[in-house]
Formats: C-alpha cells, structure tokens, sequence
C-alpha cells in the first residue's frame, strides 16, 4: 500500500520492525523480526506473573464467573461500579497485574448488600445475571465463605454479641445462633456477602469471609 | 456546516461521559440519604436543584436508565458495546454471550454504511487530538517545530493481532487496558466516584504527549487497535468522500489538513478515511463532496489520475 514517495518514512526510530527503511523491500529479513516479535511476546507474555495484588483478601462482586474465567471476560468497563448503591465495589488499579481495572469487595471496608443490580447490567457476562428472589442468590451466588474464629468472637468467650447474625440478608438460613448468640455458619446456604465481618464488633474482626 | 454537526456531535460525546457517572452518583447518593456529600459537591447539589420538585423513587428510577460510557453503555435497557470490545471478550475467553455479540451490532452497521465514523465523530479521544493538532500550529507559530514519525500503516493490525494472542496467552484483555476511549470512560468514572485518577490516566497522557512533539496523530494512523477493527468493517461501506474533477484547482491545500494524512486531493481517501470533513471545509471549489452510493449500483470509487503523473489509488 505504502509506495507513494512522499509517504516513505524517514530512518530512525523502530525503522527496522515498524516502517519500511528506504530503499529496502520487505523480504525475509523482515519477516523474521516479525515472527521473532511475534514468538518473543507469546513467550514472555505466558510466563509473566504480576505481583500488584498478591496476598490481598478480597471478594468479586455477586454472579462472578471462576477467577481465571474471570479475568479474560471481564471488559473493564466500570459498570458494575457505577450502579452499585452500596459503593461497596472498588477497583484494582492498572498496575496490579491481571486484576487490572477489575472490580473487588473489601468485606471489612463494606459488605455486598446482595441487591444483583451490578450483575444484570454487566455487558460481558463475567457477572451472571441472577434473578432477585431468596432461592437464585442462595443458587447462585458464591463470593465465599464465612469463617468464625472461636478463639477471639464475644459470643464464644462468655459475653453475648449477636450482631453477625443480625445483619446476615440470609438470617436462619446462612447463619444459625446457639445458646448466648454463638454464630453458626452453614456452609451450603453462605453467600460469602460480607455483611457480617463489615459489622462485627471485635478487631480484628472474628469473624472473616474466605473467597472461593 | 458539517464540521459544526460534527464538533457538536464531539461534545455532547464528552457531555455524555463527565455527566452520566455524575448522575448515576447522586442516585447512589440520594438512595443513601446521604446529605453531606451532596451538599458538599457542588456539580452534585446543581444536580440536585434540577431534579427539585420531583419524587425521590422516580428521580432514583430516573437516574439509573442511563449508565456506562462510549466503551459500554445501557440507555434504558438497550446495551451498546464498543465492537473492540465485543471482539476481545469473545475471543480471549472462547465464550459466547449473546448479549455482547447483540450489543455491539449498531456500531457494526453504522460502520458498514458509514465506514470509520466512530473515530471522527465520536471518539473522546478523537477531540483531545484534534486539540493537539491545534496546539500543534500554535507551536509552529513560537517557532517550535514538532518532528512527525512516521511508522508502518500496518502496525495497527500487528497491534490488533499481537493484542489478541498475548491476551489469550496471558489469561486477561489486554487491549482495554490501552484502548483510548476505554481508558477516558474508565478515568472519568474514577474521578467522579472514589477522587483519584488510575494508572492509565499516565499512559493516556503519554500517547497525547508524544503526539504532540513527536508524531502527529501516530495512536490514530499506526497503532490504535479498535480503528484496525472499523478499518477492516469499512471496507463495505457507502459513504465516500469524492474529487470532483472539473471543479479541482489542484492548489493542494486539503492535502496537508487530513488528520490521517490520506491526501484527498491526489489519491483517494479510502478505507482509513473517518468522514471527517475536515478536506471539505478547506476546499475553497468545493470540489470534494460526500458520495453516498446505494446498493445495488456499482461503487465508482477510483479517481482519475492527475496530469502531474500521479496515479489514483482505491481501497
């Protein structure tokens, strides 16, 4: 396409793999940079592993496909954070690696309040749609699992607390209380939401969600 | 006449992006009942004193039938995706969802007729170039004179392609992360809900930076992957810019304002064309014109050569 004279670049800057250097035709030479460009970015690029948001506890917003599957359908458009009236959705900046640009939940920070408006207006699919009745969230949504630590809740050292389980969405059903307000998690019904470790009163919190 | 439809259309794009998260912001605001930082943020109480004397359930209704940005939108329950989009978050996952595929059809079919409309008039970043380009003669006139790379016209579907692969090798959308428009949306939404700029914000103002001193419109005419995806469907389009011959003074004075460096008046614009207008208004004849060719009668897209030896050239 690039014949005319006055388009021909001048030499310089990526002369070799980007522009035709003058005079030159595109031969072999050429097309063994590009095959090397080619192969060199496949290589690095399979094998690189970022380290921005290593280590980090942090939930997907509700309907996320696996993280792996995750990552590559997610578009990074920002809408799950736009609609979400609990401002409880952030997002990893672009130096965290694969996370980049993608949306998570600090259960600590504030909880999900489980109302499935940032996955039914997700363009991509990487939030299922999920309908907003009681049985499709316990079906359907799984950011994680809630842990007790025996060793540190109130209600587990003879002073009764209770709060987990007032502000569990899913009361008897996620969450069950014994004698003193001891917390019971059933592991079956547990959306892994947050609200509970948003809301304990020990710190550090008693009681954590576990991503799954 | 044009140009202003098209500046206005530019605008309004840019209105579109700064007001939709602004919006959508005080809805989330007013659901929470959270006076404070409504009343502190000035853009939200104009907000709030044009939505006075409303039902508080109808404006929280309201506010949420718009969301997203030029990368992704929702208009009352209708999705409009950015075909690059579309493209990458098929592609990399290998997973078929209807939604999206549907979503980026109206772009697809403007760009069938129209060609790259998409990158002349409504792109975001489409106006902070052609700002540069401004800036660019204001510099000149200080007597600084920019330098002007030129690389391979190709690169873009290197950048396409390699884009795609590395991101289905590394497991995430790679070209989202440095797609122009995707980055402003996304930029914009960040400053209006959490106060802070991203990372990329650095990169958007380093394509612009170099731009400016080094290589006019180089992520437009080189680089720029979603253009490769408009260049490529525009290749069936019905809309051309046309040279007139008879009326064609051959003062060469369109040749150098083609943000793409297409030369209207020797060769013919062809698929890179982004219907710009930009040659038309400086056609002192007006010998340049938009030839709309309807199916079904032949494409009559190659011009004649020129006396001076030149030959005309169709894509």
């Amino acid at each position: 396409m690039e014949t005319d004279k006055e388009t021909e670049p001048k030499k310089g800057l990526f002369s070799g793999i980007f522009s035709r250097a003058a005079g030159k035709e595109t031969g072999r030479r050429d097309f063994l940079k590009l095959v090397s460009v080619l192969a060199g970015t496949l290589f690095t690029s399979s094998y690189l592993k970022f380290s921005g948001s290593k280590g980090m506890r942090f939930l997907r917003p509700p309907g996320a496909l696996a993280n792996s599957e995750f990552l590559r359908k997610c578009m990074r458009c920002g809408i799950c954070g736009q609609v979400c009236p609990n401002q409880c959705i952030q997002f990893f900046s672009m130096g965290s690696g694969e996370n980049s640009e993608t949306p998570f939940i600090l259960p600590r920070l504030q909880g999900c309040m489980l109302c499935m408006k940032c996955n039914n207006s997700c363009p991509s699919g990487a939030l299922q749609p999920l309908k907003d009745d009681m049985a499709s969230i316990i079906g359907g949504v799984k950011m994680g699992k809630a842990v007790v630590d025996r060793n540190i809740c109130y209600s587990y050292n003879n002073r009764s607390c209770g709060i987990c389980y007032r502000a569990c969405p899913l009361q008897d059903e996620a969450i069950k209380v014994s004698i003193w307000e001891r917390p019971e998690i059933n592991k079956e019904k547990c959306v892994g939401c947050g609200l509970c470790e948003r809301v304990c009163i020990h710190y550090p919190q008693a009681i954590k969600v576990i991503p799954s | 006449m044009i140009n202003t439809i098209r500046r206005s259309i530019q605008v309004s794009v840019w209105l579109f992006i700064l007001l939709v998260p602004a919006v959508n912001y005080y809805g989330i605001m007013l659901e929470q009942k959270n006076r404070i930082s409504m009343d502190e943020s000035p853009l939200l109480s104009l907000i709030h004193r044009s939505f006075k004397g409303m039902d508080r359930e109808k404006v929280i209704d309201l506010t949420h039938r718009v969301k997203g940005s030029v990368w992704s939108a929702e208009i009352y329950g209708f999705k409009i995706s950015d075909p690059l989009a579309a493209f990458e978050s098929t592609v990399v996952p290998v997973y078929f969802y209807l939604p999206l595929l549907l979503s980026a059809l109206v772009p697809v079919f403007f760009t069938l007729v129209f060609g790259r409309v998409f990158c002349g008039w409504i792109c975001p970043a489409g106006l902070l170039m052609d700002l540069n380009d401004r800036l660019r003669k204001l510099l000149l006139k200080i007597k600084y004179n920019s330098r002007d790379i030129l690389f391979k016209r190709k690169t873009k579907y290197l950048v396409l392609i390699l884009g795609i692969l590395t991101a289905f090798f590394m497991g995430m959308p790679l070209l989202s992360l440095i797609y122009p428009p995707a980055i402003i949306s996304r930029e914009i939404f960040y400053k209006t809900y959490y106060g802070i700029w991203s990372t990329s914000f650095y990169f958007l103002a380093f394509i612009l930076f170099f731009e400016l001193i080094l290589s006019r419109r180089w992520w437009c005419r080189y680089i720029c992957p979603g253009g490769a995806i408009y260049i490529a469907l525009s290749k069936f389009r019905r809309l051309d810019i046309k040279r007139d011959d008879a009326l064609c003074t051959k003062c060469g004075e369109c040749d150098p304002v083609c943000p793409y460096d297409l030369k209207p008046m020797s060769v013919q614009p062809g698929m890179e064309c982004d219907q710009c207008s930009e040659c038309m208004r400086t056609c002192k004849p007006g010998a340049l014109k938009y030839i709309f060719n309807l199916p079904g009668i032949p494409v009559a897209r190659k011009n004649k050569p020129l006396d001076n030896g030149e030959e005309g050239k169709a894509t």
